[in-house]
């Protein structure tokens, strides 16, 4: 971290929205972020999901595929409606090849499966930052 | 998996108790490269079957001793022999010899004398079957294990995200010099060997099972995955 970030960091929040209806996964995530210097929101369901995303301008989702209400693919489909300035990953308790192409279409920006080391979740998560701080300034 | 046939290995297990018509169907056969196992009584014939567990049986049904149909009856009473098929050969095509050979669980019958054209086409037809049959109870037990899979490792991937990133982020504020450095390490590489078990499931792609105790068997895992390698995506970081 430099000058540089941490100007920035003042300047603009590092959000980050879990949406997940298994609660020790919300904990665990928001643990995990939390420690890195994120704000972290978590919702159980994908109504939830979108209510926090509006109310707080969360630009980074982690969205599990299987949620009550509405599939992870359709919220995905809906945020990127609502602002296509997001950056969004799937992170599903299942995994096949078929499921990442659908994923890919529905706009999700990757795809990680259960259990994914949390180094590779705030990697995700800080690149996410970076290029939405890039995008804000353009 | 693929979609055609090969019949060139299969084994047919040839029954009469005369040995000139056994050699009349071995020179039809010649030209297929069949393997043939031959038999010359009834008794004979549940031995071979049980012992070599032929592709297909041409059964003569008039034989000295136990007749072909007795014997068709016998080999469907075994489980290990029910399935494979029979075709009677028999001079006798009146009703009530056909009416028992079917309902003994023959598949099919050609006539004596043999005609070689219609002996090699029921042969044919015959194995074609069976090999469509198993291929697609293989694809039905892949199925079921598809479905079961990805039921039990959508269930188990929840709790084991959960372990594995509180075992992380625990080894992560664990000082350098604490002894309990390595039990934690420990605890997240099997929490990553169990993960890379579910991966393994949840891309099986072929049906393959090894021995596990006495005659019971298991899936094979690691045999029936189409990953053979640990991805290297998922190395631990802090």
């Amino acid at each position: 971290m430099n000058e540089g970030d941490l100007l920035r960091g003042v300047a603009m929040e590092k959000k980050i929205l879990i949406v997940d209806d298994e609660e020790k996964i919300r904990v665990m995530l928001e643990t995990v972020f939390n420690k890195t210097g994120f704000i972290t929101f978590t919702a159980e369901t994908a109504q939830g999901g979108l209510d926090l995303m509006a109310e707080n301008d969360i630009k980074i989702m982690f969205l599990d595929l299987k949620l009550p209400d509405i599939s992870g693919l359709e919220l995905c489909i809906k945020m990127k409606e609502l602002d296509p300035c997001t950056i969004i990953y799937a992170l599903t308790g299942y995994a096949s090849n078929f499921d990442f192409s659908i994923c890919r279409e529905a706009g999700f920006d990757d795809y990680f499966t259960k259990p994914t080391d949390i180094g590779t979740l705030r990697k995700a998560a800080e690149e996410a930052f970076e290029k939405i701080e890039r995008w804000e300034e353009n | 998996m693929s979609d055609s046939i090969d019949l060139t290995e299969s084994t047919i297990l040839i029954v009469d108790d005369d040995a000139i018509s056994i050699q009349m169907v071995q020179a039809i056969l010649e030209k297929r490269e069949y393997k043939i196992i031959t038999a010359a009584s009834g008794e004979e014939c549940l031995q071979k079957a049980k012992a070599h567990s032929p592709d297909l049986i041409l059964l003569d049904i008039t034989m000295p001793g136990m007749s072909g149909i007795e014997v068709c009856k016998l080999l469907q009473q075994d489980s290990v022999t029910q399935n494979i098929p029979v075709i009677f050969v028999t001079a006798d095509t009146d009703n009530t010899t056909l009416e028992e050979a079917f309902s003994a669980g023959g598949m099919d019958y050609v006539c004596k004398p043999i005609n070689r054209v219609e002996l090699t086409a029921r042969i044919d037809s015959a194995l074609t079957q069976r090999a469509l049959g198993e291929k697609l109870l293989e694809k039905e037990k892949l199925n079921a294990i598809l479905e079961l899979a990805g039921g039990v490792c959508h269930e188990l991937n929840q709790p084991l995200q959960v372990v594995s990133g509180y075992s992380q982020l625990l080894l992560s504020e664990l000082p350098e010099n604490d002894s309990r450095q390595e039990m934690v390490k420990t605890m997240v590489n099997q929490i990553d060997r169990i993960a890379e078990i579910t991966r393994k499931l949840m891309n099986i792609t072929r049906y393959k099972t090894r021995k596990y105790l006495g005659k019971s068997k298991i899936i094979d895992i690691h045999g029936a995955s189409k990953i053979t390698e640990r991805k290297d995506n998922q190395k631990i970081s802090g």
